[in-house]
């Protein structure tokens, strides 16, 4: 084997192991941050997923945790009366906004009462949220508390004081815990978990890890098909549709669901 | 549901499938006009439901138009002008969606549609079934004067239509207009309610085209499968609307649903039958009218339905 050759094997190797020693330990305590599962698939019976964090921080201190989901722009209607019935009256743009904003934390006045003074929770968010659109003047603060709502009553908007359990091992060291429920209608994508720790109302330090969010198996290929593909879609629908029917139609001997027009 | 974009209990899907086949079996008309509706009570998005429901249609019509054309219940010249209105209704009506989709509207007016129609069919159906009951307890019907020679109004507008056709399987003579102009109708009410049309094609058949009975189910059902194919087709690559695993799910359920419903029927009465569906369709509707009347929880929604 040629010097070169030795060099070039070498060389491999090195990448190699560059590329793959991260991908191992992504998801894992590398960051200070353990994620379980790193990875959370969207299959055929997904009803959300529960996402686990776990750290070591130094005795006597305080944590907040996020979950925070790529921004997006989301555009809106705004609903109101117009002869007697609810319909949508105007339209809103809020830019720059997390797709998911779940924050909990170990002791509950790090998120309520003063603690919504700090840069983290959902009322940090809201008062952050740029609204164009049909507002009125005086509206915004209405309508950014109406859009936390929405984000709340789908569950991808979540704070929960108080909720991260501590516990001292055996070294003296600080473990905590924190489990996120993240909900059925979460998107697809990367997000990030941060962890704030505090000493005295401080920021100590800040850890960040990040775990993925992919639809799998047959969701995902309907999904790209119906978006990417959509003619084949529509055919495969209608395919799938006669031959259900014609299936349904022989086993019931021709009494279908419908035998006669809706 | 990879399409509706949320999780829905499969068994709940089901149920409602099984329920409205209960009914479509039970009542002997089919369950479009409550699926779509049940569905949006449940969290479906309603321009997913009403295009799923379409595709669900094709599944249920499928069978019943092969039924009845093995019966010789079919009018395809009828049924392909219908047709022909049917697909450019359709079509139109995928469109308008899309309009009011991109105005952030298409919900409300689904749901308007929805309170107009099942108002007007329900109302319809429960005073001439409460007079069918009324006529049984003992008084006659009241006499209807018939003045031989002199042709309705409405017949003569007809006749004085152009393109004049014979339709012999249903032994009537028109305008090849009017099945145009009426397929065109029951198209757009097909994309925007995500319904087969029949509730409303078969009175129009019957007391507007004068067809036998007959040849009305078979027909309207002919009609109804190609109308939802192309509504399914148009919403599938317009509005990416249609989950294929929801209406596989409704399928099943309806199925098997309109089977003990079927059974079922044989033990009620006929008018009784009649007045109880028109009851199921008032309640929807009025639970729909209240949904538009109320104050929602939140004034703000995601624009196009998700």
């Amino acid at each position: 084997m040629s010097k070169q050759q030795r060099f070039a094997i070498l060389a491999v190797v090195v990448l190699g192991v560059l590329i793959f020693i991260p991908a191992v330990l992504a998801g894992s305590s590398s960051t200070g941050l353990t994620l379980s599962p790193p990875v959370i698939e969207m299959g055929t019976f997904f009803k959300g997923a529960r996402l686990t964090v776990i750290a070591d921080i130094p005795p006597k201190t305080q944590t907040v945790m996020e979950v925070v989901g790529c921004e997006a722009n989301e555009h809106l209607m705004r609903k109101g009366r117009r002869g007697g019935l609810y319909l949508n009256v105007g339209e809103l743009e809020v830019w720059g906004v997390p797709k998911v904003y779940l924050v909990m934390s170990s002791e509950a006045g790090l998120l309520t009462g003063r603690g919504a003074e700090y840069p983290w929770g959902l009322e940090a968010l809201r008062k952050k949220l740029n609204m164009k659109g049909d507002i009125a003047s005086g509206e915004k603060e209405q309508l950014s508390r109406d859009f936390i709502r929405l984000k709340e009553s789908e569950g991808l908007y979540a704070t929960l004081p108080g909720a991260i359990k501590m516990s001292t091992g055996a070294a003296g060291v600080t473990q905590i815990q924190g489990s996120f429920s993240l909900p059925a209608k979460i998107p697809p994508g990367t997000y990030t978990v941060r962890l704030v720790v505090l000493q005295e109302g401080e920021v100590k330090e800040v850890r960040q890890a990040q775990f993925e969010v992919k639809m799998v198996g047959f969701p995902a290929f309907l999904a790209q098909l119906a978006y990417d593909q959509a003619v084949i879609y529509g055919l495969v629908a209608i395919v799938i549709a006669i031959l259900a029917g014609a299936l349904m139609g022989f086993l019931f001997k021709g009494g279908g669901t419908l035998s006669r027009p809706c | 549901m990879p399409i509706a974009g949320n999780s829905i209990n499969v068994f709940l899907l089901f149920g409602l499938g099984g329920v409205v086949g209960f009914l479509s079996g039970l009542f002997g008309v089919g369950g479009g006009f409550l699926m779509t509706p049940l569905l949006i009570m449940v969290g479906i998005p309603s321009t997913v439901a009403a295009a799923s429901d379409s595709n669900q249609i094709v599944a249920a019509s499928t069978s019943g138009t092969y039924a009845h054309y093995r019966m010789g219940n079919v009018d395809f010249k009828m049924g392909i002008l219908l047709l022909i209105g049917g697909v450019v209704g359709g079509t139109l009506g995928v469109q308008i969606i899309k309009v009011l989709r991109a105005l952030g509207n298409a919900d409300f007016v689904i749901k308007i549609t929805y309170v107009v129609m099942l108002g007007v069919v329900g109302f319809y159906m429960f005073i001439e079934s409460l007079q069918a009951l009324r006529r049984k307890e003992g008084a006659p019907p009241p006499a209807t004067r018939v003045e031989p020679g002199q042709p309705s109004r409405y017949a003569r507008m007809i006749q004085a239509l152009p393109w004049q056709m014979k339709f012999p399987k249903s032994g009537v003579t028109f305008s090849a207009l009017l099945p145009l102009i009426l397929g065109v109708l029951v198209g757009i009410l097909a994309a925007i309610m995500g319904v087969g049309g029949g509730f409303i094609m078969v009175p129009v058949m019957v007391y507007m085209l004068r067809m036998p009975m007959h040849v009305v189910v078979g027909t309207s059902l002919f009609q109804i499968l190609f109308t939802c194919i192309n509504v399914t087709f148009m919403q599938a690559i317009s509005n990416h609307t249609v989950d294929i695993v929801l209406a596989v799910i409704l399928l099943v359920g309806s199925t098997l649903g309109a089977q003990i419903g079927a059974r079922f029927s044989r033990r009620l009465k006929a008018d009784q039958l009649k007045i109880l569906l028109a009851c199921i369709v008032l309640v929807v509707m009025g639970q729909i009218l209240l949904s538009l009347l109320l104050t929602p929880s939140l004034l703000l929604d995601y624009k196009g339905g998700h």
